[in-house]
């Protein structure tokens, strides 16, 4: 009996748990202001209510020591990782997880299995479904991924898991390895294992990936050169965090990372001719680089413009050659979430010191790697983006935390991690021999520059988690990168505007931001400009930029060097703006609604003065404005006479005064009624009537489901204009539909709604009052004159008759002449 | 037993795949309207600037400079006149190209054609920039169609029609 009961009583609470806490059950009411209390995770001892890290605040510690060796002719890494393991948790564990990320290219990888044909988010080239006749079709690009992948043999090689000289058990489940421990690691022990490890690195061209190498046949060393970038190369420790345990979800290709901080030794050993950059700083130069190398290197750090460390005559030797030798290059870094390198003889080097001053790390070496393929683009505006970057990012968040920043050119179009980037800009060689570009690469190269060095802020530094949320770096990282980028040059377009996203935030193939990044449909929209586009309206227009700076600072020095998720990002923004920001975050990031407020009427109202002599003649002035009746009108225009015309000898009382005549009874009326009155009653009334003020009501409708604040330029009559702020509390009780009185001195003549275009409103057309024609595109395109030179009518213009201007002047005389003659 | 189909080369001769990474990949978006006033149906496409510049360095156009030089901008629209086309209800609607222009980081297509009549279906038949692999969001709004095709790379056909 008593089972039974117990059974029945736990079927009730499975039944009850997928059901909502709170909901609407009568009427179709919707909160859209109802906090986000059982949304966002309970707050506790690790992460607090307020957004920041709790009293008991805890993250794991790793680190390395590494050494791996390139070899180049088999493009093929080889090395030892002593990994130490410092378990700063409440939890013991009996196991360690460590992140594969090489695996993702094998083909039994979950990736490669999951990678479902011709579907919405695929990575890699193209392919095509058949569909409506048309027959399947795979990209020579596609072929090029597959027989690549085919041919050599991607994947860790783990030849060996050891502790203290004994193996250690390990299971590899796809691009995770479990590591048994042979003792549990109780709270603030730490153990230290080895794991040897090799792969076949990937040619990034034929698989996209975010590291890899790029080979160039044409180089005049015998069977060309290549330029490694190395990055996910080394068995990483999975984080281990309080809100999900072991970070342990498979690499699909998307949802980048989430790492532990630590401390990093690695020993790099390359062809002797290469230049390596990695993160970290060199502690050997006198073992790899020249006297003259070190001294050009110590010059840059206090010149004012990038100094070569290498330059484009040495590089270009340097790869015409190659050799058989080998140097070994060592890096450490301290406090990094991961590390990354790239190597090559083909590296022109230019460094540049960067003095930010403060305690933290009073200078940073921003420097730039880059081939010949990059010139001029690359020496002219590399290092100074990278300066320009940690300028700007360091004043919305914290000084620039690492001892150098670095720019890579290689394959791979943007990708960050600490300290070193890469990036992708090239220029065009011409028949000639120079090198060019166009001036939208340049404008990618500082861009992307930007928001990769960006990233070593955001997270690099704050360390979200990127396997989650991608929209919580990428889409702070592109808030920030818009401000930079405009702090830039200002002529240049950058940043993404409301107006941007309209048509994707109206679609109907999107997701909520709040969604992990492995099931967005569309990442740039998604993850990019959309919490983009919600901060700077966060920024621009609801909290205005002291509070939105000052909170977004404090979650920045909360979170650095920690681990935030997005609800501590909510909070903290709440909390330390002291606005209370939970619609918004419930709108923009857990709905896919859009903005579309509507202005759907206004009307006038004039206070009655109660005063019948005053009242009374108003009245009937109103009704003498009113239109004549077209009946009467026209009987007139017909010459038809009426009674009273044909009868002007019979008038009586009526005929002289009208229904709008006062009497004296309404005037005893209003005096015992002023006499009735509070003295506060007729304080009031008298200053009402003296003022004699308009008064207006708005009715807007909300037709994207969105709430947002209601911006109002209201034109008045004498041309002057007023600008208004409805916050997004007025749509609290009814979401839908809203009534705004407007009192003002001076008449309106128009209304309208979010004129500057800053809120995201998906339709301008339905924001004006009274309605004004808003053309399409196409339709203002064609109002406009074209005057640039490519709407000259060359080809009906060419054959025209060459003309004398002086023989056709003489001509005209002639004629002239001809018609005076009678 | 297992079936063969036709298989066929995408894009032959565009070898290279786009790289990946942490930036923004390709976006385009076109939207298809009728426009009440004019009673024509407009089609506006918008591009990147620099994934439009990308993209034709695989063109073999030559030298190129889609921001600075009009007349590469010219023919970057009949590029794009030639690529996407309509059918609504199986008819091929005759786009006209009106022009383009830059404005922002984009650069604007413009087609124009007569005002349809009540639709069923609308299929968009588009080969503009599939390769580096895009992303193109098409947005169709008509009196009696409306939705969104999402153009995932290697996808050139897609039809919008009242059963979806």
């Amino acid at each position: 009996m008593l089972q039974r009961f117990t059974l029945a009583f736990m079927l009730c609470l499975i039944c009850t748990a997928g059901i909502a806490a709170v909901r609407q059950t009568k009427g179709d009411f919707e909160d859209r202001f109802r906090q986000l209390d059982e949304v966002l995770p309970t707050p506790n001892a690790y992460r607090n209510a307020a957004g920041e890290p709790g009293h008991e605040y805890w993250q794991q510690q790793v680190d390395y020591r590494i050494a791996v060796a390139l070899d180049e002719a088999r493009r093929r890494l080889s090395g030892t990782a002593e990994i130490t393991y410092h378990n700063r948790s409440p939890d013991t564990l009996r196991y360690l997880w460590l992140q594969l990320d090489q695996n993702i290219f094998r083909p039994d990888s979950l990736a490669e299995r999951s990678n479902a044909f011709a579907a919405p988010g695929r990575r890699g080239p193209p392919v095509r479904d058949a569909k409506e006749g048309n027959p399947a079709g795979l990209s020579l690009g596609e072929l090029r991924r597959q027989h690549f992948l085919a041919d050599n043999e991607p994947g860790y090689d783990i030849s060996r898991v050891s502790s203290d000289g004994q193996p250690l058990r390990h299971t590899i489940v796809g691009t995770l390895m479990r590591v048994d421990l042979k003792q549990p690691l109780a709270p603030e022990n730490a153990t230290t294992f080895t794991v040897e490890f090799a792969y076949n690195m990937v040619e990034e061209d034929a698989v996209s990936a975010r590291a890899g190498y790029e080979h160039f046949p044409d180089d005049e060393r015998e069977g060309g050169n290549d330029i490694f970038l190395v990055a996910q190369w080394f068995p990483r420790l999975a984080a281990y965090t309080d809100y999900e345990g072991w970070t342990n979800k498979e690499f699909l290709g998307r949802g980048e990372f989430t790492l532990e901080f630590g401390n990093y030794d690695v020993s790099i050993t390359v062809p002797a001719d290469h230049i390596v950059s990695s993160t970290g700083v060199l502690t050997n130069p006198g073992d790899v680089l020249t006297a003259t190398q070190r001294e050009r290197l110590e010059e840059a750090r206090s010149a004012d413009r990038p100094v070569f460390v290498v330059t484009a005559e040495e590089a270009l030797q340097n790869e015409r050659e190659g050799t058989e030798e080998t140097q070994t290059w060592r890096f450490t870094a301290d406090n990094v979430r991961d590390f990354a390198w790239a190597s090559s003889r083909k590296f022109i080097w230019d460094a540049q010191g960067y003095q930010q001053g403060g305690d933290v790390q009073p200078e940073v070496l921003a420097m730039s790697f880059y081939p010949k393929e990059g010139e001029p683009l690359w020496s002219k505006y590399s290092t100074a983006a990278v300066i320009h970057t940690m300028k700007v990012y360091s004043r919305f968040s914290f000084d620039y935390p690492y001892p150098t920043a670095q720019s890579v050119n290689g394959p791979v179009g943007g990708m960050e991690y600490p300290m070193i980037t890469f990036n992708g800009p090239r220029t065009d060689l011409q028949d000639d021999g120079r090198r060019t570009y166009p001036l939208s690469e340049k404008r990618f190269l500082v861009g992307v520059i930007i928001h990769e060095i960006g990233h070593v802020y955001f997270p690099m530094t704050v360390n979200s988690d990127e396997r989650q949320w991608t929209w919580i770096d990428e889409g702070i990282n592109s808030f920030l990168d818009g401000i930079a980028g405009r702090e830039w040059d200002p002529n240049i377009p950058w940043g993404v505007e409301p107006r941007d996203i309209l048509e994707y935030m109206t679609s109907d193939k999107q997701v909520p931001i709040m969604t992990q990044s492995d099931s967005v449909l569309d990442l740039g929209p998604n993850a990019y400009h959309k919490p983009n586009v919600a901060l700077n309206i966060l920024r621009e227009t609801i909290l205005g930029r002291e509070l939105f700076d000052f909170a977004f600072k404090e979650f920045s020095r909360r979170w650095r060097f920690k681990r935030p998720t997005p609800a501590d990002f909510f909070r903290t923004m709440e909390e330390a703006s002291g606005v209370d920001l939970d619609w918004f975050w419930r709108g923009w990031f857990y709905t896919t609604d859009h903005v579309d407020i509507s202005l759907d009427r206004v009307y006038k109202m004039r206070l009655d003065t109660m005063n019948p002599d005053i009242d009374f003649s108003r009245r009937r002035q109103e009704e003498a404005d009113e239109p004549p009746s077209v009946f009467v009108q026209r009987n007139e225009a017909e010459g038809r006479s009426t009674w009273v015309e044909d009868n002007p000898d019979i008038r009586d009382f009526y005929d002289e005064n009208d229904e709008f005549t006062v009497t004296n009874e309404d005037r005893n009326a209003y005096l015992a009624m002023l006499a009735e009155l509070e003295p506060w009653e007729m304080e009031a009334l008298t200053r009402a009537v003296r003022e004699d003020r308009q008064y207006y009501v708005l009715e807007f409708s909300n037709l994207g489901g969105l709430v947002m604040p209601i911006i109002l330029k209201l034109t008045y009559a004498d041309g002057s204009t007023e600008r208004r702020e409805l916050p997004a509390e007025i749509w609290r009780r009814t979401p839908h539909a809203v009534k705004k009185l407007i009192v003002t001195d001076r008449e309106i003549t128009q209304v309208q709604v979010d004129p500057l275009w800053e809120t995201a409103d998906a339709d301008v057309e339905n924001n004006y009052y009274p309605r004004r024609i808003v053309p399409s595109r196409i339709e203002a395109y064609k109002r406009e004159e074209r005057t640039e030179p490519v709407y000259r009518e060359v080809m009906r213009d060419l054959n025209a008759p060459l003309k004398d201007p002086r023989a056709e002047e003489a001509a005209e005389e002639a004629i002239e002449g001809t018609e005076q003659t009678p | 037993m297992i079936r063969y189909v036709r298989f066929a080369l995408l894009a032959a001769g565009l070898l290279a795949a786009a790289a990946a990474g942490a930036h923004e990949s390709p976006q385009v978006l076109s939207t298809v309207e009728t426009n009440p006033r004019t009673g024509q149906l407009e089609v506006i496409h918008r591009f990147g600037l620099h994934d439009v510049e990308h993209a034709v360095r695989r063109f073999d156009w030559g030298s190129t400079d889609v921001l600075a030089n009009a007349r590469d901008r010219q023919r970057f629209s009949a590029y794009v006149q030639d690529r996407f086309s309509l059918r609504i209800d199986g008819e091929p609607v005759p786009l006209a190209l009106v022009g383009q222009e830059l404005e922002g980081r984009y650069l604007w297509v413009y087609q124009e054609a007569g005002q349809p009549g009540p639709a069923q279906s609308v299929k968009v038949i588009n080969r503009v920039l599939s390769e580096p692999p895009r992303h193109h969001l098409v947005k169709v709004q008509l009196q009696s169609l409306e939705g969104s095709l999402v153009f995932e790379p290697g996808v050139t056909e897609l039809t919008l029609d009242q059963a979806r």
